[in-house]
């Protein structure tokens, strides 16, 4: 692949990830909190703390390229029970973004075409993910980085739009004169970090051993940089065009948006970008968590079946059926309870967390005494490193206590994750033991066997 | 003759007698450059017709190709089926350069031939 081409799939890998149908849905929930420049701002900082973030996890990449994201960084700086544990949330993780898209996307379908049930969209859209991923299907890259170019200027257009049609643009910063929104500032930067979520996922798509040196932490933070602006504009000509209560009672502000500028066509632009977004996340995003559970599951700590795999396609079905039914339970559960808000808070907690163990991972891996050799120098000083780790697991706990009327389910829910993420880490690493043990009684022939299909 | 060169020789053998293989690479037809970051050893296995070819000594570039580098005897376990390849890329001891799926492709080969 050409060099420029390179660099725009990566690029466009992260900035398609991170541009979700879930960050409307993000992006309505810092309305429930505060309003115009506060929520700039607040974007502003995420944005900056997801650059330092990148920086870092491109000296992880450059260590270990190729090597399976956390699941590696995390078992070279911690002990494997834990990263499992890690691995396992993020997997949960992925389920609640996979849920929450296909829940997002079916409201924009129903908002178009009101006759379609939400229940119909979402089983046909994970029905058609998971025979596109079965069959081995992948979006052409050239596609993906059209599609993707088209995606991030839609949104600027509205965004700017909202702008330049307003007659006063600066009327965001009177935000700022309301003290009450300066004590929401802090927990809302959680959510903001969401909005980035997905960068990390080029650090295993290097074609060479180079592209860990420039391209892929470049594109990094280069897709931060694209996101922080292209989030900026659009909240700014939200904030300008439409009132913050319309806002936070939506789900779907880019189709508010998109109606509000365009009248009725603005509903099938608001769709059209919704489709993109959810064919990029789930593209490269939540089909990336098929490959976890298919990486744990060929070590061993997952039964084989998370491990098969097709002759006829090359495709890891196991994982891909395993993931996109836990993702389809968890989309009737959004659905059936309306908690999209609990799960979008939940999962901006759960990016907070595994982003600051990733750099605690780092931080540890850089001070063994057999310290590894590190290809891509960030030149950041240790102390932003454990700034870093400090600052984002207390906007990781804030995050949780954002919008006081869902507290008690947002902490049920992340206790009940983290309690599950360890019995399943201990329970893994027993069943590859037994496992072990047996095969080598010769009980069983082999881990895992594959299935033709 | 090397060990790695006789490692790779002997995958290429379970690979070409191996019927569930011969499914798993119908119609995939990549170069695999196998390059030790030890030694200055570098070989080619071209992939056609659902088999293994030819192991060519060096480096030859192709628009569908995919990379494994690391040391000569991780290598040399991983051809040899004595270490399981997807553990291996977890531990950072080979880095593998190419599609996703082709990774998996190859993972898959693996499983078949060795059931690791």
């Amino acid at each position: 692949m050409k060099g420029i081409k390179e660099v725009l799939f990566y690029l466009t890998v992260c900035v398609g990830v991170a541009i979700s149908s879930t960050s409307f849905t993000i992006i309505a929930g810092l309305n429930e909190m505060m309003s115009g420049g506060w929520i700039l701002l607040s974007i502003l900082v995420g944005g900056a703390l997801c650059f330092g973030v990148a920086r870092l996890l491109s000296e992880l990449a450059s260590i270990y390229p190729s090597a399976p994201g956390i699941r590696t960084y995390l078992l070279r700086g911690f002990t494997n029970k834990i990263s499992l544990f890690f691995v396992f949330v993020y997997i949960i993780f992925v389920v609640f973004i996979g849920s929450v898209e296909s829940y997002m996307f079916a409201l924009v379908v129903q908002s178009v075409f009101p006759s379609i049930p939400i229940i119909a969209t979402m089983l046909i859209l994970i029905a058609a993910i998971v025979s596109v991923n079965c069959v081995g299907l992948e979006l052409p890259r050239n596609i993906q980085i059209v599609a993707t170019f088209l995606l991030i200027i839609g949104i600027l257009a509205f965004g700017a739009m909202g702008i330049i049609h307003s007659k006063a643009p600066l009327a965001v910063v009177e935000s700022f004169r309301n003290a009450n929104q300066a004590w929401l500032f802090p927990a809302s930067i959680g959510f903001s970090i969401f909005l980035f979520m997905g960068f990390e996922w080029a650090t295993s798509l290097g074609l060479s051993s180079k592209a860990y040196l420039k391209k892929i932490p470049r594109s990094m933070q280069s897709a931060i940089v694209v996101n922080t602006v292209v989030y900026i504009i659009f909240c700014w000509g939200l904030s300008l065009s439409i009132s913050q209560k319309v806002i936070a009672d939506s789900r779907t502000p880019h189709v508010l948006l998109a109606q509000f500028q365009l009248g009725h066509l603005g509903l099938y632009v608001g769709l059209l970008v919704s489709f993109v977004a959810i064919v990029g996340t789930f593209n490269a995003g939540v089909m990336g968590g098929a490959r976890f559970i298919y990486i744990v599951a060929r070590e061993g700590h997952l039964p084989p079946f998370a491990a098969k795999i097709s002759l006829k396609y090359g495709s890891p079905i196991g994982a891909v059926i395993l993931l996109c039914g836990l993702v389809l339970v968890s989309s009737v559960t959004v659905y059936w309870y309306r908690l999209e808000i609990v799960f979008a808070l939940i999962s901006s907690s759960i990016i907070c967390f595994i982003y600051a163990a990733l750099v605690l991972s780092l931080l540890r891996i850089k001070s063994a005494s057999n310290k590894p050799k590190i290809n891509y120098e960030s030149k950041m000083p240790i102390w932003t490193h454990w700034a870093l780790v400090v600052v984002l697991s207390i906007f990781g706990i804030l995050t949780l206590f954002s919008i006081p009327e869902v507290v008690t389910l947002v902490l049920l829910g992340i206790g009940s994750i983290f309690i599950f993420a360890q019995v399943a880490a201990v329970w893994s690493l027993k069943f590859k033991e037994r496992n072990k043990l047996k095969k080598e009684e010769g009980k069983v022939e082999s881990a895992s066997l594959p299935i033709t299909t | 003759m090397s060990e790695l060169l006789l490692s790779l020789q002997s995958f290429q053998s379970e690979v070409n007698k191996n019927d569930g293989v011969k499914k798993l690479t119908k119609n995939w037809n990549p170069r695999m450059i196998i390059q030790s970051s030890n030694s200055e050893e570098v070989y080619t296995l071209a992939i056609q017709e659902s088999a293994i070819s030819e192991i060519i000594a060096g480096e030859v570039a192709s628009a569908h190709e995919i990379r494994i580098e690391g040391d000569a005897e991780i290598l040399r376990d991983v051809f040899n089926g004595k270490t399981n390849p997807a553990e291996a890329v977890l531990n950072g001891e080979i880095a593998v350069y190419g599609e996703q799926s082709d990774q998996i492709k190859l993972d898959a080969i693996s499983l078949v031939i060795w059931g690791l």
